[in-house]
């Protein structure tokens, strides 16, 4: 198992800044994603720690050893591209062995090894055919069979979920966990699917034009974003303007034009600061009218939605996404009282 | 998508009527000129105005006196198949050759920007431009210098010329439809770039290779001026041989008739062969797609 650290890394095309001053520690064994908009350099860092494109900046280090001198075949390591880039003119067997194959390991133990890898992929029997003649599914599977043959100590995904439909996709995150997890290969996995980087990562790590703005756990980066653009990518609709009031230790209120809305405490709250808000629609409560702990609402739709009720809830000019899970059901037009829970508030003062 | 294509060619072989037609003709056209070369090579006497030849050479095989037709062309006197074999010889080395300097270039050319590209571009092009006749002279007074005027390795040299333009392009458009992915997948999976080149890249722009150098093995069996410059009449080919019987004795007889068909064949078993190939061995596996 390799740890893998990313030194001030930087990647500069022309005057095109792709990759900015990147740091970032990944554990051993663990799954990291990489996770960002389309264009926010995801491909070009994984390129550079697989040695296919040269830093400008910065350093690539394995085990705390740098591999800046060392070529992509020497490095050890394995990825799965993008497209899945199997070899048109091998067969199945050939395109998974090809790696062991450039390692001058002998036939016997190829053989066994490619039936072996075949079956912890479910396609025993598949090793006569081509590649043109499988499922974009057993393409992707292929493609991570060849992967994780050479036992790399690093293993690289460039969205190779993206090209699946919604179904297969989902069979394949839960394969990619459970190999990840049984072999215990170091990876990072690049997506620009929140869902997808959530249910696979140990940690995630959000960029945004070329810059890494926050590193952490899944819960860390989905219940306290560090900037209103990662709130925004990781799904929150709903934006609170405000100003902060009665700062201290049990938290702070922030004065809307809707009434005062309690937030939990946290460091860089400031008395009379200018702040935004954000809550994710499943953390807004939605009671009866009579309820006087909340916000005076009134409901203007509702959409069942795939188990919950989406409303849309107006407080005077502000609208509100609500996703509720409870059995009760609100009218359209119906008065209600509008709780939202002080540790689900999350506050990035004015710039 | 390859499958799909597969799946239709059940219905390759129905054609409708005027399809029908126009292969006739086309077939007609391709093969006509060919028919009057095989009957005057098995002619004795064939005058104008008679639609065939008054006199069949096994006629008159007991009384002439000189070897007629297929007689002379199987002799040794006759150098065709000593022009035949050179002819091979040249055309495989000229190819093997400018494959792998074309290789590289059209490589280049295909994935790299740098400065003057569209001028190399040009120059590439420009033994298609400049009349052979001005090239064959000017590097006839040099080559004479050098030692290499009637030599094999002057012939293959002049032969280069013209056809390195030709695998150039064809090789730049399988390289340009060639993506990247294959190389550094193979990079990653821990081959170094000579073995990439060899299990990934040669494999995949096969097809293009093939193409290309079914090309120049075709032109250079079929230049004439350049070799006869530089060949000097020491080393004959086909059409060198073919042109000193056709203006040895003005019209068209018999013996030139069966050298003129000789000079066909390394070009047809050439295709038949490399078009058998890039059916079965390549399209078979899936190629492009
Ligand atoms: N070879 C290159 N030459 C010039 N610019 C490049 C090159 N490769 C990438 N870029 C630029 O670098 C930036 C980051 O590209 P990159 O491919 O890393 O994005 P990405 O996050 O992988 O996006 P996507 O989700 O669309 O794959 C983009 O602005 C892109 O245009
Ligand atoms: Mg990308």
């Amino acid at each position: 198992m390799t740890r893998l650290r990313l030194d001030g890394l930087g990647k500069r095309f022309g005057d095109v800044d792709a990759v900015k001053d990147l740091d970032l520690d990944v554990a051993e064994g663990s799954l990291v994603a990489l996770l960002g908009p389309s264009g926010c350099g995801k491909t070009t860092t994984l390129r550079m720690i697989a040695g296919l494109e040269s830093p400008t900046e910065g350093d690539i280090l394995f085990d705390e050893e740098s591999v800046l001198a060392t070529p992509p075949e020497k490095r050890g390591i394995g990825m799965v591209f993008q497209r899945y880039v199997l070899f048109p003119h091998m067969s199945v067997a050939k395109n998974v062995s090809f790696g062991l194959r450039m390692r001058g390991v002998d036939r016997a133990e190829i053989d066994r090894r490619v039936a072996e890898v075949l079956e912890v992929v479910q396609l025993t029997g598949f090793g006569q055919r081509f590649p043109s003649q499988l499922s974009g599914g057993q393409q992707q599977r292929v493609a991570i069979a060849r992967t994780v043959i050479t036992e790399p100590r690093l293993m690289l995904m460039d969205e190779p979920l993206s090209n699946l439909d919604a179904k297969l996709r989902e069979e394949m995150r839960a394969f990619i966990t459970r190999l990840q997890r049984q072999l215990g290969i170091t990876t990072v996995f690049v997506t620009h699917d929140q869902v997808e980087a959530i249910e696979l990562a140990d940690r995630i790590g959000v960029m945004f034009d070329g810059e890494l703005v926050q590193v952490g756990t899944p819960e860390e980066i989905f219940n306290r974003p560090r900037t209103l653009r990662v709130a925004d990518f990781m799904g929150t609709t709903n934006l609170i303007r405000g100003r902060l009031a009665d700062v201290g230790a049990a938290g702070a209120t922030l004065v809307t034009d809707v009434g005062a809305i309690r937030v939990a405490p946290a460091d860089h709250l400031r008395t009379g600061a200018e702040a935004t808000a954000t809550v994710r629609p499943e953390h807004i409560d939605l009671l009866p009218r009579d309820d006087a702990t909340g916000l005076p609402g009134r409901i203007v739709e509702s959409v069942y939605y795939g188990g919950t009720l989406a409303y849309r809830v107006a407080l005077g000019d502000l609208v509100l996404q609500v996703r509720d899970r409870s059995t009760r059901r609100f009218g359209d037009g119906e008065e209600v009282s509008v709780r939202i829970a002080p540790h689900h508030v999350w506050v990035f003062p004015e710039a | 998508m390859i499958r799909q294509r597969r799946r239709g060619l059940g219905d390759r072989d129905r054609l409708g009527p005027f399809g029908r037609f126009y292969l006739t003709v086309v077939v007609g056209m391709v093969l006509g000129p060919f028919v009057p070369l095989v009957i005057g090579s098995f002619a004795f006497r064939w005058t104008w105005p008679d639609l065939l030849p008054s006199r069949w050479w096994w006629e008159a095989r007991a009384t002439a006196r000189l070897p007629q037709g297929w007689d002379y062309v199987f002799s040794p006197i006759s150098r065709v198949v000593e022009s035949t074999g050179n002819t091979i010889l040249i055309a495989i080395l000229v190819t093997l050759l400018c494959a792998a300097i074309s290789l590289p270039a059209a490589r280049v050319l295909a994935k790299e920007r740098f400065r003057g590209k569209s001028f190399v571009e040009f120059f590439l092009l420009t033994p298609l431009i400049v009349p052979e006749i001005a090239v064959g002279l000017g590097i006839l007074v040099t080559f004479i210098q050098l030692g290499l005027a009637g030599t094999y390795w002057g012939i293959i040299l002049v032969h280069l010329i013209p056809t390195i333009p030709y695998m150039v392009r064809v090789l730049t458009s399988v390289f340009q439809g060639l993506s990247d992915d294959y190389e550094e997948q193979a990079r990653v999976l821990g081959a170094s770039p000579l073995r990439t080149l060899w299990h990934v890249t040669l494999p995949m722009i096969l097809p293009g290779l093939v193409a290309g150098g079914l090309f120049t093995f075709l032109i250079s069996s079929n230049i004439f001026l350049l070799t006869f410059f530089i060949g000097g009449g020491r080393i004959e080919t086909l059409p060198t041989l073919l042109f000193s019987r056709v203006s040895g004795g003005g019209a068209l007889d018999a013996v030139a008739a069966g050298v003129a068909l000789i000079v066909c064949i390394p070009g047809i078993v050439l295709l038949v062969i490399t078009e058998r190939f890039i059916k079965e061995e390549v399209f078979a596996k899936g190629f492009g797609g």
